[in-house]
């Protein structure tokens, strides 16, 4: 006979990131676009929604069909364009192409990577900080958008943020300081901003500007989680980093440019109670050793599928939760006994002793199947309660 | 189906060789499509691959998306749906590996029998590239078939030694041919090469 839940969504993911053992493993989900094809729409019209009840309707569909997760990072609707063209410019710090308007309908929204912020900006941002760069210069460089137009979508994302945070709330499902707002790390935001090889050049030929920035935004960045976090009530923060892994650099370039930074940013947050969610894409086998040296307890890495996690948990094992990587590739092209397959495998072997959260690698993609993702929760749910 | 990546940093010379290759083939009655992995303002342009006549499809999620691979095999289904071409040419973002790219196609897309894969290095940055980039370098080398080591009119022969030297020692497998794309040195020969090889 199988056993039944004895723990509440909260407890449970708070289990695995204080690395102990939950009565199931919590399961996270990160979608956003995900949600339009399964429920019979187009990625295109996610985008051109007007109508944030009938979003909410299509996450409810999903919800409903695959049996609900613990954890959640992105979903949660909108019903104004302008508000998702701003949203995902500002808190990637890129042009976006949209299925639909640039791309054909099915397509994944595309930041637009080229040379936007300049040399002369590192200067800008040691002195005003990033936030201020952004407000009054920058957005209006990879968006053609008025100063009302960033205050009116603004106030209104914020508004859908609040929503969803009411919605999730209710069903009990753990929410973090929202990936929407300043999610990305400072080295990665400047590699977006700047383009991947312009970037490349800077750390080469003017590293003490880049670092005099660096410096500034990750000051900045810890100076605006904590008190957000704070009057919001999270005890979660979310930053991304899809650059500085070593799949692309060496490990003395990630040595001085990355991990000092991203050693303050947790010590700063963790001694506020914070925990920090890193979202890692790309291969960090590499890195994986280098988070050994931050507090226990104190981040979860999840990782895309890239990374290798079976010999990253070798590696972290009692120190660092882990979620992930239940592949795009796989949820969109796998079906759904191989779905459920790698999931027991990694709730077995990742999840065994405890501090795992069964997670999407990187997103759940836009061509997800949906029985793919109900072998994913439904495996989730069920497979460590059915043993006797 | 069969398959030639050609790989390298972004402005390594692929488009170059790319358009050769593709022209070469089209002459010998191959028929050929191309897909462009789009990674911002540097991609290359498919309204002129389209314009010498090429199929051309983009392939988008080039830069952060990590759906790259689900995108990449639903576009190889829509070339041979469209197409039914001998060959496919895939120029994959310069931020890629290669081996990413070969593992995703041998994984879920069955239609691709054979996969060759080319990677181009530009000398008169290789010093600089490698010394930043270490790892994306080593790994557009180990996957390679192929390594072309381009531009090499802008640079010292010696230069070319070293390259050509430290390429082997990271795959000793590979053949190593130094050309200039662009002022068309050596590349006929290499481009017969893979004519051959792939028809």
């Amino acid at each position: 006979m199988a056993r039944r839940e004895t723990m509440t969504s909260e407890e449970r993911v708070w289990a695995a990131i204080r690395l102990e053992k939950p009565d199931r493993v919590p399961i996270d989900i990160l979608a956003s676009a995900a949600y339009a094809q399964v429920t019979g729409s187009t990625v295109a019209d996610w985008y051109a929604n007007t109508d944030e009840d009938k979003q909410w309707a299509s996450i409810d569909k999903v919800w409903d069909y695959t049996g609900g997760w613990d954890l959640d990072l992105t979903s949660f609707a909108q019903g104004n364009p302008m508000v998702v063209k701003v949203g995902m410019g500002r808190a990637m710090g890129v042009r976006f192409k949209f299925p639909g308007v640039d791309l054909p309908d099915n397509y994944t929204a595309q930041a637009f990577e080229q040379e936007v912020m300049t040399l002369k900006d590192y200067d800008t941002i040691a002195d005003i900080g990033w936030q201020r760069f952004m407000d009054e210069d920058y957005q209006f460089r990879i968006m053609d958008i008025t100063p009302e137009d960033a205050a009116k979508a603004q106030e209104e994302g914020a508004g859908s943020f609040f929503r969803a945070l009411d919605r999730w709330k209710k069903l009990g499902v753990v929410t973090l300081y929202p990936v929407n707002a300043s999610p990305l790390h400072p080295f990665f935001r400047f590699s977006m901003a700047r383009s991947m090889v312009r970037f490349m050049e800077d750390l080469r030929y003017h590293p003490t500007l880049v670092e005099k920035a660096l410096k500034a935004a990750t000051r900045e960045y810890i100076e605006q989680i904590i008190p957000a976090c704070q009057a919001l009530g999270f005890k979660l923060s979310f930053t991304a980093e899809e650059r500085a892994e070593g799949f692309f650099f060496p490990l003395p370039i990630f040595e001085r440019f990355w991990w000092p930074y991203t050693q303050e940013i947790v010590d700063a947050l963790w001694s506020e109670g914070i925990v920090t969610w890193f979202h890692l894409d790309q291969n960090w086998d590499k890195n994986i050793p280098y988070f050994k040296r931050l507090p226990r307890s104190s981040a979860i890495l999840a990782l895309d599928s890239t990374t290798n996690i079976f010999a990253a948990k070798e590696v972290l094992r009692g120190h660092l939760c882990l979620a992930g990587d239940v592949s795009p590739a796989l949820m969109s092209l796998g079906k759904p006994e191989d779905v459920e397959v790698y999931c027991k495998k990694l709730i077995d072997e990742v999840g065994g002793d405890g501090g795992f959260i069964l997670s999407t690698g990187c997103e759940m993609p836009t061509a997800v199947k949906l029985d793919n993702w109900r072998a994913m929760i439904q495996t989730g749910r069920n497979y460590e309660l059915s043993k006797r | 189906m069969k398959l030639l990546v050609i790989a390298g940093f972004l402005g390594s010379g692929k488009t170059t060789l790319l358009l050769e290759v593709a022209r070469r083939l089209t002459a010998a009655s191959q028929k050929i499509a191309i897909i462009e992995n789009e990674v911002g303002e540097i991609g290359i342009d498919g309204k002129y691959l389209r314009q010498e006549g090429l199929q051309v499809q983009e392939l988008f999620g080039g830069c952060i998306c990590c759906t790259l691979s689900v995108d990449l095999v639903s576009t190889l289904e829509k070339v041979e749906r469209l197409f039914q071409t001998d060959l496919t040419i895939i120029e994959p973002t310069g931020l890629a590996s290669p081996g990413d790219v070969v593992t995703a196609v041998r994984s879920y897309a069955p239609m691709v029998t054979d996969i060759m894969v080319l990677t181009l290095l530009d000398a008169t940055r290789y010093e600089m590239l490698y010394e930043m980039l270490t790892p994306l370098l080593t790994a557009q080398i180990q996957s390679a078939d192929i390594v072309a080591i381009n531009k090499i009119d802008a640079v010292e022969g010696a230069n070319i030694d070293l390259i050509s030297k430290n390429v082997n020692q990271l795959n000793p497998q590979a053949r190593v041919v130094a050309i200039s794309a662009e002022k068309r040195i050596n590349l006929e020969p290499l481009v017969m090469e893979l004519v051959r090889e792939l028809q």
